[in-house]
């Protein structure tokens, strides 16, 4: 190629790479803020009687940095950890499975998640480490039921039967669920069980920070390092295959990737819901379909999302309002914006 | 931004677990001195004291147990600062005994962490059941948290003694368990050597109105209802049959095949009594042979139904025995021991017993 | 190297482990540098060949020979740079721009936890110029037409520079104006040497297009060879079992049938 045609070609690519830097300033704004929410968040509660606590007061007041220290910034972090874990491993389904309405929650990995950490609590031990890992076990079995079942109906696309086949599952780990709720002790289990199936940050220290911190910063280092290739896998089995791509897997690691955070941060915190569904719709809309950029988008507004909820969750009230109960209210409240709206573009 | 990104994800993330350890660290680093004492709670924990704590918090559920535990000993109610949100009973009970309840009920409602750290308590007592939750949170602020149980007789001395331990008045707790094992015993002597043959068939039924209909429920074997049971020689017969540690529903026909001797129903909101006369009524239960003897009682009790391991238990326990075997029991006067134990237990006098409690006693009376 | 970029040796394929075969015993030659059209009825195994060829289905018995290697040697992303599939039609489930759809041909020449870079974005671009998409480079892919995705997909796979390009039924839901479009890039594409292979049930275009041409009678080769060996009446009316005539007309190709 020579003459014209380069030049058009270069004048394109320069035109791409400005968009590029429009949207990794965008990232870095996007960044930014999430420090500023954070720091904010760190500084109201509560405690004392009004809601925000001045500099000078944490210096002097021994309680008031411990509150800080001990209390409030392991459960910042959880919380921006767990919007992270959550929005991602959204954003992972719903591009491997190619429906927009994809969320780990409909392939029964969060059911899946609920059981084996209700199991554990009733059956097994209350230790952070055995609850997750429970939880982890009980996530991939109902991803791999579902899948598995999917591949056994006869009709439709692969994506209904993939999503019929995960309410079949998600169905049956309720219902097992159910029978563990009437079998555990209601003054000691039952209340531990039903506040975590609506999903709660109440009570995070340093231990749940540290259990699941490894298994959400790897899994997101991987999601982040392969934010390119997941779109191909967006295509169609052959379509990949085609371009030179193990198919099965690629989506199989990126799966890997993308549930043990998921399960890691529901056997902490519980059920959160919508994050997973929603943030990745926002993120796909701010920045475009391509994950490159939609994934890091995603990780930031998840981790926002929640941080904020969460603190919606601890001042509210003076007791704790499940945090599960705030992230479907306030993420049903924005998709119901964003399905309104003719199509906010934003940078392109 | 090729493995940038990744990688730099990966050192925050290190860098928090450092974090994370070393705060850990500093937590169990958090020692004790040499003066003052040490308490060992209900979890077997050794939480360390200068002195009695003068700004104690009570939260959780049904924490009244607790309350009504606490307030057999002398100088307390200066003591609390702050409890969480307590039913209509407990109002009744403690607002008459400790002018300064309503102030400490309105800091607190069903509260998070933070809200009970702003009392600044020096103490919090919780049940067990709260340590992962609530009590960790607590404790990460250094604040001595003491666990209690108070659901078995067992524990109820145990738990008596570890209050008294706090408050550096173990006579006064050694005094107490000494009238709990005492009314104990009374019962045990006087049921002792019953044949099994002559031993009741019990059961005890807990009426709630969740749906339109009411429904009749279970204890579980562990509960304070069952060994109370048995203590006061009884069987219980709907042992072995509730599969979960709480309540369990049961239907007619089964109380039909159980084919109990005795009948005795709690409920906590509607009235037992109302309950039972009403049961009395009706045609599906006037068939059952507990009913048709006269044997359907409900529960005593006065600010508080006295089947829960509430302070009371020992009233239900002798009260259920006198109802189960009253040749045994020919010279007991339930008011008597009712007046001795508002005396003994809370410092109460006979004018209060006649103006506070004998008005709202309820349930059966001799 | 023989003349066949690709070789199917004795391919034998069935879709489930225990159901009858769709291809038994299957030999082909692909020629390098040409045109090959699989032309067959509908369900005659064309696409299944056609995967069978791309590696993504594997055979019961047999082999395929790409550059007289075994598929099985070679790595995944030098399948992908040696072939590229152009897919029968595409779901597009997220609104990519049409250079960043492009772009994704270019899967195989990065590593995995790599980012395309500029020359990347270059070479999608220049493919999109090739089939004449230039224009619609910022457009989303969801609101291109038929037409146009069809063009869209045949540039991504030219941003994969392959040697051999597979077209799955390329023009079967196209119009006539779009389909001469094919035809003419396809040719320029031949002129520039790449070889081609597609697979039809329209033995007009054929007739327009190929060089060679294999007929396909459920799952067996009924003929193969230079288009002007095979594309005759008796091997097309044996295939579709109506009478058909093929005359030469204006120096082209022309089948009658009705």
């Amino acid at each position: 190629m020579n003459g014209d045609p380069a030049f058009l070609a270069d004048a394109a690519v320069a035109t791409q790479e400005k968009v590029h830097r429009r949207r990794r300033q965008i990232l870095i704004v996007l960044f930014s803020s999430l420090l500023v929410v954070f720091a904010g968040s760190l500084f109201l509660g509560r405690f004392p009687a009004y809601r925000f606590l001045a500099g000078s007061h944490s210096d002097a007041d021994a309680l008031a940095q411990r509150l800080v220290w001990n209390l409030r910034l392991p459960r910042c972090i959880v919380a921006v950890a767990a919007g992270m874990a959550l929005a991602s491993a959204g954003m992972i389904f719903q591009t491997i499975f190619a429906n927009p309405l994809v969320e780990p929650g409909l392939l029964s990995v969060s059911q899946g998640a609920a059981f084996g950490a209700a199991f554990s609590i009733v059956a097994i031990s209350s230790s952070a480490w055995i609850v997750q890992s429970c939880a982890a076990l009980c996530a991939f079995a109902g991803l791999g039921a579902s899948y598995l079942l999917a591949r056994s109906i006869r009709y439709g696309g692969w994506v209904l039967r993939l999503i019929l086949a995960g309410i079949a599952v998600s169905a049956m780990f309720s219902a097992g669920l159910g029978i563990l709720k009437y079998m555990a002790d209601p003054l000691k289990e039952l209340p531990e069980i039903t506040f975590w199936l609506l999903g709660s940050l109440a009570g995070m220290s340093w231990t749940e920070t540290l259990s699941i911190l490894p298994a959400v910063a790897l899994g997101m280092a991987y999601m982040l390092a392969m934010r390119w290739r997941i779109n191909v896998l967006s295509l169609s089995d052959e379509a990949a295959h085609s371009l030179g791509v193990s198919v099965q897997r690629e989506r199989m690691l990126l799966l890997v990737a993308a549930v043990v955070p998921t399960a890691a941060v529901i056997s902490a915190a519980g059920m959160i819901g919508w994050v997973g569904l929603m943030v990745p719709h926002i993120g796909r809309r701010m920045f475009g379909a391509d994950t490159r950029f939609a994934l890091p988008a995603t990780i930031l507004l998840g981790g926002m999302f929640t941080l904020l909820c969460d603190d919606l969750a601890r001042m509210l009230l003076p007791g704790e309002i499940p945090l599960g109960i705030l992230t479907s209210f306030a993420g049903a409240l924005v998709f119901l914006i964003l399905i309104s709206s003719k199509g906010v573009r934003w940078q392109r | 931004m090729n493995t940038r990104l990744p990688v730099s994800f990966l050192m925050i993330a290190c860098g928090i677990s450092f974090l994370a350890c070393s705060r850990g660290v500093h937590k169990s680093q958090l020692g004790s001195d040499a003066s003052g004492y040490t308490v060992t709670d209900a979890l077997g924990r050794k939480v360390h004291f200068q002195q009695p704590p003068r700004r104690i918090v009570i939260a959780g559920r049904a924490l009244f147990m607790i309350a009504d535990a606490l307030y057999m000993f002398p100088g307390v109610s200066e003591r609390i600062v702050g409890m969480g949100k307590t039913d209509q009973g407990a109002r009744e009970f403690i607002g008459r005994i400790d002018p300064g309840f309503r102030n400490k009920v309105l800091l607190l409602e069903g509260a998070g962490p933070e809200q009970i750290a702003s009392l600044r308590p020096d103490a919090a007592i919780l049940r067990s059941d709260l340590s992962r939750t609530t009590g960790s949170s607590l404790e990460s602020l250094s604040i001595p948290v003491v666990y209690v149980d108070l659901e078995t007789p067992a524990q109820y001395s145990r738990d008596l003694r570890t209050l008294g331990e706090l408050l550096r008045q173990s006579s006064r707790a050694a005094e107490l368990v000494q009238y709990y094992q005492a009314g104990v015993q009374r019962v045990r002597d006087a049921v002792a050597g019953l044949p099994d043959q002559r031993k009741q068939r019990v059961l005890l039924l807990y009426y709630s109105q969740s749906q339109s209909a009411g429904i009749f429920n279970i204890p579980p074997d562990s509960w304070m209802q069952t060994t109370m049971v048995e203590m006061a020689g009884g069987i219980p017969i709907w042992k072995s049959a509730n599969p979960g540690k709480g309540w369990s529903q049961v239907s007619l026909e089964q109380i039909f095949a159980w084919d109990p001797d005795v009948i005795f129903m709690v409920s906590y909101n509607a009235k037992s009594a109302d309950v039972v006369s009403r049961l009395n009524t009706d045609r599906d239960w006037q068939a059952v042979r507990a009913l048709k003897t006269g044997r359907f009682y409900a529960f005593a009790g006065d600010f508080h139904s006295w089947d829960q391991p509430d302070s009371r238990w020992i009233l239900g326990l002798t009260w259920m025995a006198q109802r189960l075997y009253p040749e045994s029991f020919k010279k007991l006067d339930m008011i008597e021991i009712v007046r001795d134990f508002y005396r003994t237990a809370y410092g109460l006098d006979d004018a209060f017993f006649e103006n506070a409690v004998k008005p709202i006693l309820r349930g059966e009376a001799p | 190297m023989t003349g066949a970029i690709l070789r199917l040796e004795e391919l034998s394929f069935s879709y489930a482990r225990d159901a009858a075969l769709v291809l038994e015993d299957l030999s082909l030659d692909l020629p390098r540098g040409g045109i090959t059209a699989l032309l067959g009825a509908n369900g005659a195994g064309k696409s299944t060949l056609l995967f069978l060829c791309l590696g993504w289905l594997r055979p019961r018995a047999g082999l395929v020979l790409l550059h007289d290697r075994p598929l099985a040697q070679y790595s995944r992303s030098e399948t992908g740079r040696q072939m590229a599939l152009v897919p029968q039609r595409e779901h597009i489930t997220f609104d990519y721009s049409v250079l960043e759809y492009v772009l994704l041909g270019r899967v195989p020449y990065l590593a995995p936890l790599s980012q395309p870079g500029s020359a990347d974005y270059t070479i999608a671009y220049s493919s999109l110029e090739r089939v004449g998409l230039a224009a619609l480079a910022r457009r989303p892919v969801q609101t291109l037409s038929g037409g146009e995705r069809q063009l869209a997909l045949i540039a991504r796979a030219l941003a994969q520079q392959p040697r051999l390009l597979l077209l799955d039924e390329p023009t079967s839901h196209l119009d006539l104006h779009n389909k001469a479009n094919l035809v003419a890039l396809v040719r320029a594409l031949h002129r520039d040497g790449v070889s081609i292979v597609l697979t039809t049930h329209e033995p007009e275009l054929a007739a327009a297009l190929a060089t060679h041409v294999v007929l396909l009678d459920q799952g067996r080769v009924l003929c193969s060879g230079p288009a002007s060996e095979t594309l005759t009446s008796e091997h097309l009316g044996q295939l579709y079992r109506i009478p058909i005539e093929v005359v030469e007309f204006a120096g082209r190709r022309v089948v009658l049938w009705s």
